[in-house]
């Protein structure tokens, strides 16, 4: 039957084409997430030496604080708003929040797929730092972990302790993006 | 996915083949609402309830879920009274102030409201509403704390809550009556488990670095919930889909409970139950006691079924004047073609269309045949709209003075109009003088009928007003007008009392029809009054007496229906063409008394904290982060891209392509 055979064949196109530019969606995700750190760390750079840069020419945010993950070493670029826009590139401070080293609770939050991968290992004990602008560099000791549902604003609430909180969707192995749950690291100020 | 044994042995490479296809449907169907719930997850629930903390953000409220909610639902004949109390704690450690947020049934109003701040008690009072304004704008202008109570939204009641100390606990107590929804012979009510959200406990910094173990998800809030089902008559098949536990606790008295250990707060409550009817009609009475007056509900529950089914004479009045022109005219006849169909041989029936003049389509009615039946759809066919609305003449054709109706049938006019007319008043008293045996029933058409007309007739008419919004709607509301129609058990019934200065609701009483047991709340002076109910069923008379109860027995929300009645009649005397400021008075003393939020009354939240105390505070509002970014209150930030999604998505459809293109090479 020919016409079944060419229906079959135009479907495959279609699939094929359609496979190649999903993929390609979901691999540009995971490039721009990298490819925006390393831009980001040569405005770091700028920044330290005294004049930020902006990381791209139409960028709309800004480098904030470079964070690191003592245990594994991994270091981030942090930019100033959770937006999902923003996230893309590298975490973001969620505005409102104590700013790194600043009494009260200072709040990041990225993707568990890309930024924030590397926090499902984290567990009490585990020394976060966060290194300011001005060269500062200010160490936090993690204290608990806890999943929270995405309603629980409490982890967001703002007193007189010096904190980092990290947050990023729970569980990390989901498929899909639009998960319920949270993944919240608080941490502490080393004094 | 299950896999078929037998067809895997067989063929192998093709069942995997085709699973993958199902497989990668599915996902292709999926993938534009998983696009969709990226873009809403951040977006706020402000429909939700509870406790909402003002922010710097203005406009932006941190949600306070409830810590505990205990729910009480008393239902007395078919009144639900539901009494909601909340319980809330303050643990910001900050002084704060916001909103209370609760979602409340269509048609419903909060009568009743306590709430306790820390040591402050405030209670809500009925008051004038102007007068409760004019307090509201003095205390303001004097810097005193002040509350008016109103709602702002439909469906929604909102109270502010000021100066919560930290570690204060908020008790809110709210109470407010429903009519329990009747269809297809049962009886419903629905409860918005949206109240019961989960709860999140904030724990301090030192109590995590105690536990410092990942504790997962948060405890669920306590909710208990408790149903006080009196209904005046035994029921059976209490059901409901959530978990519950139903008891008997005596004669016709039930109790439904649950609570957070099997409530699935995603879905609201709904309890249904159906009365469990003899084989003759029976009449209850229950009561409550408000001052010096008794207040009882009366209710006649039907048979099972009517041994009889009674010959009716059905004459459908349909409006084709100007106004009904396009969409109303279609539904018009669309309901009428459907009624047509549904008359029964033994049956008789006439059909009077009216713009400015009337032409009845036999004068006489006749019975249901084949040939008239096709006679009066080609009739109805040819109808058009255009004209004026001389509904007058129409009423007066299908109420004669003397109509030629054998004695024990039903005698039933289907009036189905816009009801744009100007003349109501005198349309109402010709139905009050010209009724006798008939029964009149309103269908509003289109998508603004006079529905004060039609429902005031319906009432003088002893009938009911069925609303029709869309064509859509014709099937199934007329569907239910006629299952009602086609059983009426018991006509011409009458409350009476030997109080002399007893007055009830509905004045006029309609007719018992099978499945649905029939409602009078009555006001009497004497705790001892005995009451009579006369009716017939067919050609037979029917009667009995009733004792009022003992007066510990007492049911809530009878006092208030029969105050809600009372006041919808006041109102209905304005539109009637009555002196506005004489209602006025009638209706704020009856509010007043029976504590109904109505036209001119509302709920006003006065502070009752014995004096000395020092209760306040000066709220600061929670940094804008406690209520998170943007555009979102109350949840924390969407954190996961769909990278994985879509080269899972892209992976497999570029398989797929490439065991395609091999298969059919």
């Amino acid at each position: 039957m020919p016409t079944l055979k060419t229906a079959t064949r135009t479907l495959a196109a279609v699939a094929l084409l359609a496979g190649l530019t999903t993929g390609g969606e979901g691999l540009w995700i995971y490039a721009k997430a990298k490819l925006a750190q390393l831009l980001l760390e040569i405005s770091w750079r700028s920044a330290l030496a005294g004049e930020q840069l902006r990381p791209w020419p139409w960028a709309d945010t800004r480098a904030i604080a470079k964070l690191t993950i003592e245990r594994d070493g991994a270091t981030i670029i942090v930019l100033a708003g959770a937006s999902g826009r923003t996230m893309a590139f590298g975490p973001g401070h969620l505005d409102g929040t104590a700013m790194p080293g600043d009494i009260g609770n200072c709040v990041i939050t990225a993707h568990r797929d890309t930024h924030f991968a590397p926090l499902r290992y984290v567990g009490p004990g585990d020394i976060l730092t966060l290194q300011r602008p001005d060269g500062v560099t200010i160490r936090y000791r993690v204290q608990a972990t806890r999943v929270v549902p995405k309603s629980d604003t409490s982890v967001l609430r703002q007193d007189a302790r010096t904190r980092l909180t990290l947050i990023t969707c729970y569980p990390f192995d989901a498929i899909r993006p639009g998960t319920p749950l949270r993944w919240v690291v608080i941490a502490q100020k080393v004094a | 996915m299950e896999t078929n044994d037998t067809n895997t042995e067989y063929k192998p490479r093709d069942y995997s083949l085709e699973r993958w296809i199902v497989r990668l449907l599915l996902l292709l169907f999926i993938l534009p609402f998983v696009a969709q719930a990226q873009e809403t997850t951040t977006l706020a629930n402000n429909e939700g309830a509870g406790l909402l903390l003002k922010t710097a953000t203005p406009g932006t409220y941190a949600i306070v879920p409830a810590v505990k909610s205990e729910v009480h639902i008393t239902v007395t004949g078919p009144i639900v009274r539901t009494t909601v109390t909340q319980t809330f704690h303050n643990s910001t450690g900050r002084c704060v102030e916001g909103l209370y947020v609760y979602p409340l049934p269509e048609l419903s109003a909060v009568d009743t409201l306590k709430m306790t701040i820390g040591s402050r008690v405030i209670v809500g009072e009925i008051r004038e509403r102007e007068q409760a304004r004019k307090e509201y704008e003095q205390a303001k202008s004097e810097g005193r704390k002040a509350a008016l109570v109103e709602q702002q939204r439909p469906n929604v009641f909102t109270t502010s809550v000021s100066s919560v100390m930290p570690d204060d606990d908020v008790v809110i107590e709210i109470a407010y009556q429903e009519m329990a929804r009747y269809e297809n012979g049962e009886y419903r009510l629905r409860f918005p488990m949206v109240v019961a959200k989960r709860y999140s406990p904030v724990r301090t910094t030192a109590q995590i670095a105690e536990k410092a173990v990942p504790t997962c998800c948060t405890e669920a809030s306590h909710v208990a919930l408790t149903v006080d089902l009196q209904p005046g008559y035994s029921v059976r098949n209490i059901a409901s889909a959530q978990q519950v536990k139903s008891e008997t606790l005596g004669n016709r008295h039930y109790r439904v409970t649950a609570d957070s250990t099997t409530l699935d707060a995603d879905h609201d409550f709904e309890l249904s139950w159906q009365p469990d009817l003899g084989t003759n009609p029976e009449a209850t009475v229950l009561t409550e006691k408000l001052g010096e007056e008794t207040y009882a509900l009366i209710m006649v529950t039907p048979p099972a079924r009517s041994s009889v089914r009674l010959p009716r004479e059905t004459i459908f009045i349909i409006d084709s004047s100007g106004s009904m022109e396009g969409a109303s005219m279609q539904q018009a006849k669309a309901a009428l073609l459907l009624a047509l169909d549904d008359l029964k041989s033994g049956d008789k029936f006439d059909i009077i269309d009216f713009d400015s003049d009337a032409r009845p389509l036999f004068s006489d009615s006749k019975f249901a045949d084949a040939s008239s039946i096709a006679e009066a759809k080609s009739f109805v066919e040819k109808i058009t709209a255009d004209g004026g609305t001389e509904m007058l003449k129409a009423l007066q054709l299908a109420m004669p003075e003397h109509p030629a109706t054998t004695s024990g049938t039903v005698r039933q006019v289907i009036f189905m109009t816009d009801g744009q007319v100007s003349n109501e008043q005198e349309l109402f008293s010709f139905i009050h003088a010209r009724l006798g045996e008939s029964r009149l029933f309103t269908v509003g058409i289109g998508a603004a009928p006079n529905s004060h007309f039609m429902r005031n007739a319906a009432r003088f008419g002893r009938g009911t007003f069925t609303y029709i919004g869309d064509v859509q709607q014709v099937q199934e509301r007329m569907s239910e007008l006629f299952a009602k129609l086609d059983a009426p058990v018991m006509t011409s019934i009458a409350v009476h009392s030997n109080d002399s200065i007893a007055e009830s609701w509905p004045e006029r009483v309609p007719d018992l029809y099978r499945g649905e047991p029939l409602v009078v709340a009555m006001r009497v002076h004497d705790a001892n009054a005995k009451i009579t109910l006369h009716g017939s069923i067919g050609n037979e008379a029917w009667s009995k007496e009733l004792t009022l109860p003992p007066a510990g027995d007492t049911n809530d929300g009878i006092a208030r229906l029969w105050g809600r009645e009372k006041i919808e009649s006041l109102m209905d005397r304005i539109t009637d063409g009555n002196n506005p400021n004489g209602v006025e008075a009638a209706v704020i003393a009856v509010a007043l008394q029976h504590h109904l939020v109505s036209q001119y009354t509302s709920l006003v939240a006065i502070d009752q904290t014995p004096q000395g105390l020092n209760t306040t505070c000066k709220a600061e509002p929670l940094p804008t982060g406690n209520a998170t970014n943007d555009d979102a209150n109350g949840t924390l930030p969407q954190t996961a891209t769909p990278a994985g999604l879509l080269l899972l998505i892209g992976a497999s459809l570029t398989a797929v392509a490439l065991i395609a293109m091999k298969f059919v090479k």
